[in-house]
C-alpha cells in the first residue's frame, strides 16, 4: 500500500493504519530501535510507541515523507527511552557513537551548540551528504543515523569492516573540516 | 565504565534532523558497482586473466615525483582500459589528498597473471598517523575487481615503515599482510624466505617508504617509494597462466603494444631510488620476459593444485571453506635477541587459525611478549573437542561492547586469538559457518557452544575465570552462542 493511502487511513481514524504501517515498515522501525537500545523487548515497546505517535500524531500532522517521519520518531523515543532510565550514559552503543562522532568537532570536550546553530549544523551536513557518492552516503547513514554496527553495514555495503570503517574515519574528517571552514560553532 | 561524550552524543542526536531523502535512501542498500557480464563468467575471467598476464607479464608501479602523475599506474590503468571489463569505479588517486599514497589508493588497477587486480583500499587514520583504524598499522587491500569470480585471494603485501614520534623513530618493520588484507604479520627480513616457501602464493611487494614525522600531532613528511606487483612461486590453480606453453599463444594479441613500452620505464626509476637494502636478491625480475624463467626454479608447478580454495573475503560471508591460512614457522626458537626481535610482532587478528598452532617447547605460543595468545577449544556440553572448522569466534570487550577481534577456528575446532595484555573481561561469541546448524554438528546436545574452554598462554602470570557460559539455546539463525571470560592477573605474592 502506498504512503498517502496508509496516512488516509490515519486521517480517517481507520485502526488498520497501524497495521499497514506494520507490515511496511514495522521491520525498519524495529531495527532502529534494537540498535540503539540492544533489548529487543524495549525495542518492541518503542516500536509500538512510534505507532501510538503516529496516530496520536496524524492528523494533523501530514508527513511528506512517512517513512523518514516514523524511523525519526522512533530514533527520538529510543534515545529518550535510554535517557529517562538514565542509561544513555553508558550505554555501550552510544558510548562508541558519540566517540566516534565527537572526531567532528573541533574540540570533543566543549559544550554543545545552541539550537539555532544546531540547525546550521544539519544543514551543512546535508549539504555535504549530497556531495557524496551514494555508497559513501549509505555506510554513513546506516552508522550515525541508523546506528547499525561496523559488521552489519559492511555486509550491506560488501566491504570489509575497516573498509567501512576507515570510509567513516574520513567522512568524519571531511565533516569536521567543513564545519571549521564554514566558521560553524561547534564546541 | 565508560561515558558518552557528550558532544558526540548530541550530534548524534541532531543527525535525526538529517534530511528525509538521505534517511529513506539509507533504506535501502545502493547497489555495488557491477561488472560486466563478461567478468562474471569465470571462464572469462580465467581467460582474460590468462591472456593478460601473457600480455603484460608482471606490472610494475613505480613512484614517481609526488608531483608528477604516476608512471607505473598509468601503465598499468592504461593497459587494463583496453581490457574489457575495466573497473570504472572510483576516483582517481589525489596524490595530494593527506594520507593518500597514490599507488595504494583505492581504484588503483593493476594487472597480474591472475588478471586484473585493482587496489581497492587503503587504510590509515589520519588521527594515529601509521596506524590503521584497527591500530594495527597501516594497510591496504589489493583485491580483484569487485564482484567478480575469485581466482586466488592469496595475495600480500610487504611493506616497510619508518615512522617518528616527536622526532623519535619508533619503528621499523617489513610487514606482511595476510590474504584479507587487514591481518598485520611482522615478519621481519624473513619475508622472501617465507614467500619462497609458500608456493602458489601471489603477493603484493611493496618497497614504498613511508617516513612521518610527527611533532605535537602533525604530520611533516611523508613519502612513498613505490609498490610492485610480483608473481609469487606458484601458479594458482585457478589461473594456471604463467606455464611457458600457453605463453606464446597468447602473446602475440597484446603484447607488443603495451608491454615494451611501460616496463622500461617505470623499472629504472624506482630501483635505484628504493633502499635495495631491504630488497634481497631473490626478489623476482620485473619484467615479465623474465619473470616466467625464474619462477621454475623455486616451486614445482604442481604443487599449487594442493590448494584449497581460498574464501571470499569483503562479502560479510564466511568461508565456505575455510582457506588454511599461511603457514608459519610453527616451532619458534627464541632462543637469541634477533630471534626474539624477529618474531616479536608477529601478531595474529582477525584470522583464520592455521591447523597447526604456533608452539613453543610444546605449548602455544606467541612470540609477542606482550600479547596473550588464546586458543579457544570448541566443545560440546560434556566438554568433549569439537573439530569444526571455520566458527568464527568473535572476541569482545564485555565493557565497551568493542570487538577486539575475531578468528576463525581450525580443523581441530580450535580458534587462536591473540590480543594485549591487560587484565579485563571479554565475550566469546561463536558462529558456525552458515548453513549449518549447531543440531546437526553436535547431534544429541541441544545449547550451542555451551563449551568453549581456553589455552592461554603467559599462564605463569595470568589466569582465565570463566565468568559465564551460555545457555542459550541456538537463536533463529541457530549458530551463535557465547560466554564470558575474564583475564586476571596473578598475584606474585600468592
Amino acid at each position: 500500500m502506498e504512503d498517502m493511502q496508509i496516512l488516509d487511513m490515519y486521517f480517517s481514524r481507520d485502526e488498520d493504519a497501524i497495521a499497514e504501517t506494520k507490515g511496511k515498515y514495522g521491520a525498519h522501525l524495529l531495527n532502529i530501535s534494537e540498535n540503539i537500545l540492544k533489548d529487543r523487548g524495549e525495542a518492541e515497546e518503542c516500536e509500538n510507541d512510534t505507532y501510538l505517535r503516529a496516530w496520536n500524531s496524524i492528523p494533523p500532522t501530514r508527513p511528506l515523507n512517512f517513512f523518514a517521519w516514523l524511523i525519526r520518531v522512533a530514533r527520538n523515543l529510543s534515545l529518550t527511552r535510554l535517557e529517562v532510565k538514565k542509561r544513555a550514559k553508558h550505554n555501550a552503543v552510544l558510548v562508541e557513537l558519540s566517540e566516534e562522532l565527537a572526531d567532528c568537532l573541533t574540540d570533543p570536550n566543549g559544550t554543545v551548540e545552541t539550537a539555532a546553530e544546531g540547525r546550521e549544523v544539519e544543514r551543512l551536513i546535508d549539504g555535504w551528504l549530497d556531495s557524496q557518492d551514494e555508497m559513501k552516503r549509505f555506510i554513513f547513514m546506516r552508522r550515525y543515523f541508523y546506528g547499525d554496527d561496523i559488521s552489519d553495514i559492511a555486509r550491506y555495503a560488501g566491504k570489509t569492516q575497516a573498509a567501512v570503517r576507515q570510509i567513516l574515519c574520513r567522512m568524519r574528517g571531511e565533516i569536521r573540516e567543513l564545519l571549521n571552514e564554514k566558521g560553524v560553532e561547534v564546541k | 565504565m565508560k561515558e558518552i561524550n557528550e558532544s558526540g552524543y548530541a550530534l548524534f542526536k541532531k543527525l535525526g534532523n538529517l534530511s528525509d531523502t538521505h534517511i529513506t535512501e539509507a533504506s535501502v542498500c545502493p547497489e555495488r558497482k557491477g561488472l560486466p557480464a563478461f567478468w562474471k563468467s569465470f571462464a572469462g575471467i580465467a581467460g582474460l586473466a590468462a591472456a593478460l598476464a601473457l600480455v603484460v607479464g608482471l606490472t610494475v608501479l613505480v613512484r614517481p615525483p609526488k608531483a608528477d602523475p604516476p608512471a607505473g599506474g598509468e601503465t598499468a590503468e592504461s593497459e587494463s582500459e583496453n581490457a574489457p571489463g575495466t573497473w570504472s569505479g572510483e576516483t582517481e588517486p589525489d596524490p595530494e589528498e593527506e594520507n593518500a599514497c597514490w599507488f595504494l589508493y583505492r581504484g588503483h588497477k593493476a594487472v597480474t597473471e591472475t588478471g586484473l587486480w585493482c587496489i581497492s583500499q587503503y587504510f590509515d587514520d589520519p588521527d594515529k598517523p601509521g596506524l590503521d583504524a584497527d591500530g594495527n598499522g597501516l594497510s591496504f587491500k589489493l583485491t580483484e575487481m569487485e564482484d567478480a569470480p575469485t581466482i586466488r585471494y592469496d595475495i600480500h603485501g610487504s611493506d616497510k615503515i619508518t615512522y617518528y614520534e616527536a622526532g623519535v623513530e619508533t619503528e621499523k618493520a617489513f610487514r606482511l599482510w595476510d590474504s584479507d588484507g587487514f591481518s598485520t604479520l611482522d615478519f621481519g627480513t624473513d619475508l622472501y624466505a617465507y614467500l619462497k616457501e609458500h608456493p602458489g602464493a601471489y603477493y603484493l611487494s611493496c618497497d614504498r617508504h613511508v617516513e612521518r614525522k610527527i611533532d605535537g600531532g602533525t604530520k611533516t613528511t611523508e613519502y612513498c617509494e613505490g609498490v610492485r606487483l610480483i608473481a609469487g612461486d606458484g601458479v594458482p590453480e585457478t589461473a594456471p597462466v604463467t606455464e611457458p606453453e600457453t605463453e606464446p599463444e597468447t602473446e602475440p594479441e597484446t603484447e607488443p603494444e603495451t608491454e615494451p613500452e611501460t616496463e622500461p620505464e617505470t623499472e629504472p626509476e624506482t630501483e635505484p631510488e628504493t633502499e635495495p637494502v631491504t630488497e634481497p636478491e631473490t626478489e623476482p625480475v620485473t619484467e615479465p620476459e623474465t619473470e616466467p624463467v625464474t619462477e621454475p626454479e623455486t616451486e614445482p608447478v604442481t604443487e599449487p593444485v594442493t590448494e584449497p580454495e581460498p574464501p571470499v573475503f569483503g562479502t560479510g560471508a564466511l568461508p565456505a571453506e575455510p582457506y588454511t591460512p599461511l603457514a608459519f614457522p610453527m616451532e619458534f626458537h627464541p632462543a637469541t635477541e634477533e630471534a626474539i626481535a624477529a618474531r616479536e610482532t608477529f601478531l595474529i587478528r582477525d584470522w583464520i587459525t592455521p591447523d597447526v598452532i604456533p608452539t613453543y617447547q610444546g605449548e602455544p605460543y606467541s612470540p609477542c611478549p606482550r600479547d596473550l595468545l588464546l586458543c579457544v577449544q570448541i566443545t560440546n556440553q560434556s566438554g568433549v573437542p569439537l573439530p569444526i572448522k571455520n566458527v568464527k569466534l568473535t572476541f569482545t570487550d564485555s565493557e565497551t561492547g568493542k570487538i577486539i577481534g575475531y578468528s576463525y577456528s581450525n580443523a581441530d575446532g580450535i580458534a587462536m586469538m591473540t590480543m594485549d595484555i591487560e587484565p579485563f573481561q571479554f565475550d566469546v561469541t561463536a558462529e558456525l559457518p552458515a548453513g549449518t546448524t549447531g543440531y546437526e554438528l553436535m547431534p544429541g546436545t541441544t545449547k550451542m557452544l555451551q563449551w568453549v574452554s581456553m589455552i592461554l598462554s603467559n599462564r605463569e602470570r595470568y589466569s582465565l575465570i570463566t565468568l559465564s557460559k551460555s545457555t542459550k539455546e541456538p537463536n533463529a539463525r541457530g549458530v551463535k552462542g557465547d560466554c564470558t571470560f575474564q583475564i586476571i592477573e596473578k598475584d606474585p605474592y600468592a
